[in-house]
Order: C-alpha cells, then structure tokens, then sequence
C-alpha cells in the first residue's frame, strides 16, 4: 500500500465541506429589497422578508443564473428541474417559521473541483435564504432583529466526503473562494460572514471499509480557523476512540479564542425540519438556451486565465499560477504590464508585493497600492532611475502613504547614480582609503571585491548603480 | 403516535394543546397516518415522481432593486420595536 501522508497517529480522517456563498445579486432571492452588506438596519426589508399572510415569493433571475454559473464553473449537471423546499423552525430573526431551500432537487449536482491534483467531488450545490440577524448584546433582557439579511440569496456548496487532512480542507476552501470571486458571484468574505464554513469530520482506520461517525463542526470564519478546528476534532476523536469510546454524531461550534469545539446540544430531543416542497413556488424549469446564455455571460476561469498568461505574456507556468491564484492580483498584473516590463513586474508582484500583502492579511483593493503607480515603480527600476534595493525601499514608503513613486524618489533624493565620473570619484577615494586590501586583492585575495562594493554603497547610501560599480571597480582594480 | 410523540410534535410547531385534547389528537393523527400507510403500500414503481400537481413551471424576475425604506411603518407594525430594530424575547442558542 502506498504511504498515507494524512495519517494521523495511524487514523485516516475523512472530512467534507459546507460552504455558504452570499451571492452578489442586486435584490434578494424572493423578494425586490436590495441585497446590500452594511446598510442601517432594517432599511432593506421588503413585504416577503417579513413573511406577511397574503405575500408570495417571486424567484430572482440574478440567483439562478450565479448558481448556474457555478456549476458551469465545476463541469457539474444543471438541474432541467429545481424545486424549492421549506425547512421549518422556528427563531426570531426567521419570520416566516421556514427557510426555502433546495433538499431533493438543487440546481446544481456532481460537480468536481480540482485541488492539488486532486479530483474532490461536489454533492451538490443549492440555493436558500440567508436569515436576518439577532444581535444580543443591545439590551439586557431582550434580543434585537435586523432583516436586511433576511432573505439574501445563499448558494451552499456542499462536498462529498472526499477530503483527508485538515490543510486540503483549506485548499479545497480557498479553491472555492478563487472560482466564486472569479465568478464574481460572490465577494467571499469570510470576516463580513459572505463566504461561511461548516466542517463534517470523522476518523477511521485506513483499513476500515466504512466511515466512523461523523461530527459537524459550525461557524468557522476564516481560512486560519477552518484548519485549527479541523485539527482540533480529529485529535478530540482519536483521544475518545482510542480509550475504547463512541464519538456522539451531533454540531459542535468552534471557538476561536479557546482553539476548542464544543457540543451545541442544548435541546432536550432532536429538531425536525419537516422539510416539504414549497407550495408558493412550483418547480423551476431550467432550459439548455438558459444555460447557454449564461455560460456565454461568464468571466474567464482561473485556469483559463493562466494558460493565457502563460501563451500571452510568456510567464513560466509557476508564476502563472502564483499570479492568477488570485482575480485581483490577475487584473492588476495586466494593468501594470501595459506599461512595465512584463517579467519584471511578474517578479515584484510574486515576491515583494505578495509579502506586503501576507505580512498585513488585506488584500489589494484594501492597500494604498495601485496599478499605475506600482507600474512607475518598476519602469524607474528597468530605466535605472533607482536600483533594486532602493525600489525596495519606495515599496515600502507607497505601501504606507500611497504616494507617488516619482515623488518618493525626489523628496528622498533616491535616485540611482549612474553617472560614471562621479563613481569614479568615490571609487578611487575609497581605493585611496583601503591601501592594504588593494593590495590583498592585487595578490590573489579575489572575494574583496565584495568589500570594494560594499564600501561603495555604502558611501552612496545605495544609492550606486551596481552594475556600473562592478564595471568600474574592475576597471580600477585591474 | 404516543403522548410523548405528540408532545414534541407540538413543541415544533409551536401549538399550544390542552391535555385534556391529547386523546382526540391522537385519534385524529393516528387516521392520517393510516392514509399514508395505505399509500406507502401501492406499489408506483413504473411512475414517475410527481413533484408538483400542477404542470406548471415556476416564474421568475428580473435581478432589479425595487427598495423602498419602510422601516419605520414596519417597525411600528411589530409587537414591539426601538427606532432601530424589532424587540424579541432575549434567545441565545
């Protein structure tokens, strides 16, 4: 048998993922109320979001068609059918006592997503309101609602179990998170609750045929949370099976501040969702030339943009991928290139600027950086304007003011010297000043030349074009 | 069904019965349940599934925001309600 990496004291874990995507449709999934995050409350609300007597559900295109295109996106089948359930309980920020959601006929069913080589299958995909939101901590004896969540559309991408370690669970995640915003049928913010996570997670001896006994983990919001409490319940399952227990199937909720998951059992028996079809809404049929005109609506896939990148701007496949991993970052490299030297941009936005970004955990459009002035930074360093090492240090600076790149360089007076006389000048006053390693190096000792350098350097605050330093140094040593 | 069965078939739907109504309930559930019984029994193996009795198919709308702010009227609607949000029985699950 081949070598299972994802053993873990000798358990296999088997873990699928439930994601709920907030689609960025203009207006909720039954009702007109705009679907928007962050309004006052209570603004967004509409008739049907409070679930009057007498009021109907009328299905947005909008959301069909995101979800359609998700589907598309994961070569999975297009329900010809879809049929909208009720799942009834009963909770103040749920007005009507149900949620419409999709149990037997989802629109979208077996798609596949590729993470690391590795085929993991979808189950399926449906649509369903969001609830609204309670907040608890207004008043001390009583709870406030907020409806403008309330019936904003929900796709929930549901995985087989075909997930084994808790870091693919993060690939898988951030997979889906890279087709949706590529989609752009979501923005996936996990912090604004517009991309959510539940894990189902058990453990199992690689040689047992039948899965063990699954927990559901809920409320995980971000990438860093999803694999901590991944690993969190495998280690608190393999601890009870192996002291000969019996893990509970049940919902445990993961805290993020104790790094723990803890059983959410707080009824006395089993809720029933008594899931029936809708009867507001008879099923929704979905013809090909639909789905064809949305497929012809949709935006270039992640893969789809690296081979372009690749045959386009000849980008080696790594870079490719590094750039493309991300929409923003794929949009803003072909800003940049329009005006800068195409490998060159590609190496500063892999390395140093992916490193600002990771280093501050916001992305792009969060950061001061933007395409036309990174785009100056790296035409000043190919026409020789500043050397790298300063460019560096411009980065820096526009990273945290936003300035412009021609600015910094001036007030900083961080233009590059490439004027030969003046090196000159500098080179022999330090070769006057070093007699004994000129002569060290005249008789063999080759690695001053480093030294020779670093002296001039430092005499320019590097400010020295280096490969004129080299040449000329050369010249003198000689 | 049994009392307790009813009990938390009750506590879902959130129906407020006497116990004293209990028996006749049960009477009532139990003559639905033989219904279903009897349909549970033919045998539709050759039929297709019948999602809906209507042949009809679902309408949908155009994804255009048709917002109108109605807070006010609709918190005032409300049992009870601040000028922000409507008020409920403080419930943490």
């Amino acid at each position: 048998m081949a070598q299972n990496d994802s053993l873990i004291k000798g358990w296999q874990p088997v873990i699928g993922l439930e994601v709920h995507v907030q689609l960025m449709t203009n207006t909720k999934l039954f009702s007109p109320a705009k679907n928007q995050f962050g309004e006052d409350a209570n603004t967004l609300v509409d008739l049907i979001d409070l679930g009057l007597p007498g009021v109907l559900p009328v299905l947005n295109e909008g959301a069909m068609k995101q979800g359609i295109k998700f589907g598309l996106a994961t070569n999975a089948k297009i329900a010809e059918t879809m049929i909208f359930d009720r799942k009834n309980y009963f909770y103040p920020d749920l007005p009507k006592g149900y949620q419409i959601t999709q149990l037997h006929y989802p629109i979208v069913r077996d798609g596949i997503v590729e993470v690391n080589g590795k085929k993991i299958r979808i189950h399926q995909a449906h649509l369903e309101e969001d609830a609204g939101k309670s907040i608890h901590d207004k008043y001390e004896d009583k709870s406030v609602i907020d409806l403008n969540r309330s019936g904003v559309p929900l796709l929930e991408i549901v995985s087989e179990p075909d997930i084994r370690s808790a870091s693919e669970a993060v690939d898988y995640l951030k997979k889906i998170h890279q087709i949706i915003t590529y989609l752009d049928i979501s923005d996936g913010n996990m912090s604004q609750g517009s991309m959510r996570c539940d894990a189902n997670v058990s453990i199992m001896k690689p040689e047992d045929k039948e899965f063990g006994i699954r927990a559901e983990i809920k409320n995980i919001n971000s990438f860093k949370f999803v694999e901590k409490a991944i690993n969190f319940e495998i280690r608190r399952q393999i601890k009870i099976l192996e002291a000969n227990g019996v893990v509970e199937q049940e919902t445990r909720l993961y805290d993020s501040i104790k790094d723990e998951t803890r059983s959410m059992r707080t009824k006395e028996f089993a809720n029933d969702y008594r899931y029936f079809p809708c009867p507001d809404l008879v099923p929704t049929n979905i013809s090909k030339d639909f789905i064809e005109s949305v497929r012809k609506d949709m935006d270039e896939l992640p893969e789809e943009k690296q081979e372009r990148f690749i045959s386009t701007y000849n980008l080696n496949e790594y870079d490719a991928g590094v750039i493309c991993a991300d929409k923003q970052i794929a949009n803003f490299f072909e800003e940049v290139v329009k005006d800068a030297d195409i490998q060159l941009a590609a190496k500063w936005i892999i390395g140093d600027l992916n490193a600002l970004l990771n280093k501050h955990d916001i992305n792009l459009a969060e950061s001061k950086i933007d395409a036309t002035n990174f785009s100056e930074l790296i035409q000043k360093i190919t026409d020789k304007t500043i050397s790298g090492k300063i460019a560096k240090e411009v980065l820096e600076e526009i990273w945290a003011t936003g300035t412009k790149v021609s600015e910094v360089i001036d007030s900083k007076g961080m233009q590059q010297i490439s004027d030969e006389g003046e090196l000159e000048n500098i080179i022999e006053t330090i070769l006057n000043e070093n007699n004994d390693q000129v002569n060290a190096y005249k008789s063999g000792k080759d690695k001053l030349f480093g030294f020779f350098v670093g002296q001039v350097m430092k005499a320019t605050q590097g400010k020295a074009n280096p490969g004129l330093v080299n040449e000329l140094l050369k010249k003198k040593l000689s | 069904m049994d009392k307790i069965e009813l009990k938390n078939l009750l506590f879902l739907a959130r129906i407020n019965a006497k116990e004293e109504e209990y028996p006749e309930l049960i009477k009532k559930l139990q003559n639905t349940f033989v219904l279903i019984d009897e349909m549970q029994d033919l045998d539709l193996s050759d039929l297709e599934p019948l999602n809906n009795p209507l042949e009809l198919s679902n309408v949908s709308r155009e994804d255009t925001d048709k917002n109108r702010n109605n807070k006010k009227k609709f918190l005032d609607n409300s049992p009870e309600s601040d000028e922000d949000y409507f008020n409920v029985p403080k419930i943490i699950e």
